[in-house]
């Protein structure tokens, strides 16, 4: 037992590797998923069911379940296995991406699927954790169009971004799961798929 | 005299023999009265504590109620500019053989997740200094109508000075005018937004001034 108190013993217990690793994981997956919350309180609502924040945290767990890699303290977000959306609507076949420094541009097919209507309309985002910063396009372009651009933040067009692209119904009741579209470099033509 | 206004259990203001009662930010403390200064001269490392907090607090002084905006979100019970400091004080100085100075760049007056504008230019024109940023929001972390807040410091005067209010979607602002000459090299720029409810701020930007760093 111990009666004297004793400065030079640490006050808290060391935590665990296994705590420090899921703290760890928490951080990445926040400091992932922050900036784009206005986008996914929409994207992830039906499993929110209605409500903005368990949207947020049903997308923050998928993130932390399939989307963290490594071991700690060595770990980090796969950006290609996030989901920035979900849902049961059918994805578009990119056939063309195109990053020319201001802009981005994708040029998309679509097999007929039941579940698929032509007034889908599809968003693009560019998005670059690093600085925080993300953009999506503000017009709207439907699925029988066929191409979707969106015109790159001013920080976006020095430095690389990962871009995703998803769909959703008129209604915004219906979505589909977000495709990875690549990391863009700030001077690359063309997307690495 | 103390008065407890909630009973035995409650908390009390004022005086009991050397105990004083009192409340801040409903926050109750009992303190004791203050026991006589000790004459031991500071060590170094405390003088240097001492002068970086009167530095940094002086400077953060007249911008009390902008933090309380700009990093409110922040805090629950400290005050923001308690987090303001905070925040600055581990990357705020520089040390060198001049001694102790506030490093300008490196200072922040907000944080959060409003996107900062990009494109943030600085100038001086006819006699007024100048400020441009990217108008755009991007569909997301920003609306057209956040505030743009623009802190000017003039480190010659030790003053700020006044810029014309300006919006996200304004794009630009500039000085009003002044009584006095400018020393473009003792000027710092920093930039950041507050949506229109005042919850929410971006980061804040350091911008050069273009005319200074061609000198």
């Amino acid at each position: 037992m111990e009666f004297f108190y004793d400065r030079s013993k640490p006050k808290k217990k060391a935590q665990s590797n296994g705590r420090l690793a899921v703290q760890q994981r928490m951080r990445l997956a926040m400091a992932f998923l922050h900036p784009l919350r206005p986008l996914i309180a929409e994207s992830w609502m039906s499993q929110g069911k209605g409500n903005k924040s368990k949207a947020f945290g049903q997308a923050l767990k998928a993130l932390m379940q399939s989307a963290v890699l490594g071991h700690y303290p060595d770990q980090h977000v796969a950006a290609d296995r996030v989901l920035i959306s979900t849902g049961m609507l059918p994805t578009v076949n990119v056939d063309d991406v195109v990053a020319d420094g201001n802009k981005l541009e994708v040029f998309f097919s679509d097999d007929a699927a039941p579940m698929a209507s032509g007034t889908d309309e599809a968003v693009l985002v560019a998005y670059s954790p690093e600085a925080g910063v993300a953009g999506r396009n503000t017009e709207v372009y439907l699925r029988k169009t066929g191409h979707i651009s969106v015109l790159l933040p001013p920080q976006l067009r020095a430095q690389p971004f990962h871009a995703y692209l998803f769909m959703h119904n008129a209604k915004k009741r219906q979505f589909s799961k977000s495709m990875y579209l690549g990391y863009l470099g700030a001077s690359s033509a063309d997307a690495v798929q | 005299m103390a008065t407890i206004k909630k009973g035995i259990h409650g908390p009390f203001r004022g005086k009991v023999g050397s105990v004083i009662g009192s409340s801040w930010r409903n926050i109750n403390y009992i303190k004791g009265l203050s026991l006589k200064k000790g004459r031991r001269k500071p060590t170094p490392a405390q003088e240097e504590a001492r002068l970086k907090f009167s530095l940094l607090n002086r400077f953060l002084d007249p911008l009390s109620r902008l933090l309380e905006m700009s990093f409110g979100p922040f805090t629950t019970r400290a005050t923001g500019r308690n987090a303001a400091f905070s925040y600055n004080y581990d990357h705020a100085f520089i040390s060198d053989e001049q001694g102790i100075r506030l490093n300008y760049p490196q200072l922040r007056f907000s944080h959060g997740h409003l996107v900062t504008a990009g494109d943030e230019r600085a100038w001086f024109a006819d006699g007024k200094l100048r400020v441009s940023w990217h108008p755009g929001t991007f569909g997301m972390g920003g609306a057209p109508d956040d505030e743009a807040y623009l802190l000017v410091y003039d480190a010659a005067k030790r003053t700020f000075v006044p810029m014309v209010e300006a919006t996200r979607q304004d794009g630009a602002a500039e000085t009003v005018d002044l009584e006095y000459e400018l020393d473009l090299s003792k000027l710092h720029v920093w930039l950041f937004f507050i949506d229109k409810s005042g919850k929410q701020a971006s980061k804040t930007i350091y911008i050069p001034i273009a005319d200074a760093t061609q000198e």
